[in-house]
């Protein structure tokens, strides 16, 4: 067997990066994954014609076909997954964050209990009305106003 | 013609017993405006400040309403959820209110929405823009186009013949408002709602209300991608 620069580079790289996941990841099912994939990368790296072989034998074309259409398959399984554990993660921090919030609650009752940044109630006397300029035109209780976006 | 539901006087009582939640993010410039037209009303309010980085929560602070901040934007839906377990928790509320703190909803309209929970026939009111026909003449028109499609889809999913969708205005009644558990932390979280109200056999009714459209709500409002980001939610919500 005399192996192509080109083979020989990819097979390092595939090697290696098999390494690294080996490495990094935790979970046992996703280094064995990783590990049948880098296998099954460097045989058919190793032996070219053998994935035209199986490709012709479940019909689809060259065996480079074969290996793009598994290749974005997979991609597309990584994908969905990769969302899901996303969401887990966001479901986890909303916990989180909610639960800060609500150990920091200020309660109705007192107006100006602790702040939640310490800049301190200076403006607190003034109960503030003055509407700025956003503020559409006087309305409240019986609320008659046809409303009116005017700007 | 009654601008308004003829509900307004019958149930002062049962507004003490209200609490109004009101998720807040950036919204410094109106929240005050928000609190004043809430505070003709004798309900508790509660604020949730999602993450905003302006000044949002100092603006609160005079106001004699509960307070809570989120150290981190996490979406409506969420701090929805953060407010109404709060309030579920310490305020012991008959009745919970939600309520959009961008200034387009009106305290007016609350005693209207109460009303039908008080009178014990219904778990859940929903604020609709389209039950009359000045309120439905107001939503700009690129708007109704994509609330078209949204309510489309909301009665599609959910199987609920509602009229509006993504009406930030809604009434619980504390038992109703115990049920959810909202898990969008996004703006798909309305859909959610609807979700939980057919699952769980809620009865609901839908009340007038008006939204005030005006340039600062429109600027904060959902875009009309956002409906693409609520579908994308929903999807993949599914995936856990």
């Amino acid at each position: 067997m005399n192996a192509t620069l080109g083979q020989i580079l990819l097979i390092v790289l595939v090697v290696l990066l098999g390494v690294y996941v080996f490495a990094l990841r935790s979970k046992v099912t996703d280094r064995l994954i990783m590990l049948v994939l880098a296998v099954v990368g460097i045989v058919l790296l190793a032996w070219p014609g053998l994935s035209s072989t199986v490709a012709g034998f479940v019909g689809i074309g060259r065996g480079a076909d074969l290996v793009f259409y598994l290749f974005i398959v997979f991609c597309l399984f990584r994908f969905v997954s990769q969302a899901a554990s996303t969401r887990r993660l966001e479901e986890r921090l909303t916990e989180v964050v909610r639960e800060q919030a609500l150990v920091n609650a200020r309660p109705p009752w007192s107006s100006d209990g602790p702040p939640p940044r310490p800049t301190g109630p200076s403006r607190d006397a003034s109960r503030p009305p003055d509407p700025g300029p956003a503020a559409r035109c006087g309305e409240t209780a019986d609320g008659t106003m046809p409303g009116g976006p005017t700007p | 013609m009654q601008p308004h539901g003829d509900h307004d006087t019958e149930t002062p009582g049962t507004l003490h017993e209200t609490c109004v939640i009101v998720a807040a993010r950036n919204e410094a410039t109106v929240i005050r405006d928000v609190l004043d037209d809430l505070s003709a009303l004798p309900c508790t309010v509660v604020v949730v400040d999602d993450g905003s980085t302006d000044e949002t929560s100092e603006a609160c602070l005079p106001y004699p309403c509960a307070l809570l901040r989120h150290m981190t934007n996490l979406g409506q839906g969420a701090a929805l959820q953060t407010g109404i377990t709060y309030a579920l928790r310490h305020l012991e509320p008959r009745y919970l209110v939600t309520f959009d703190g961008d200034g387009q909803h009106r305290a007016a309209d609350v005693p209207a929405l109460v009303a039908p929970l008080a009178g014990g026939d219904y778990d859940v009111t929903l604020g609709t823009r389209f039950a009359r026909p000045r309120d439905a003449a107001a939503v700009p028109r690129a708007r109704r186009l994509v609330l078209r499609a949204a309510v489309a889809f909301s009665r599609l999913s959910s199987g609920l013949p509602v009229t509006d969708a993504h009406n930030g205005l809604r009434a619980f009644t504390a038992h109703a408002a115990g049920r959810l558990d909202i898990q969008h932390a996004g703006m798909a979280h309305a859909s959610e709602i609807l979700h939980t109200i057919k699952r769980q056999g809620l009865r609901w009714c839908e009340v007038p209300v008006t939204v005030d459209y005006t340039t600062y709500s429109l600027r904060k409002g959902q875009r009309s991608m956002g409906a693409v980001d609520i579908l994308w939610d929903l999807v993949t919500g599914r995936l856990r």
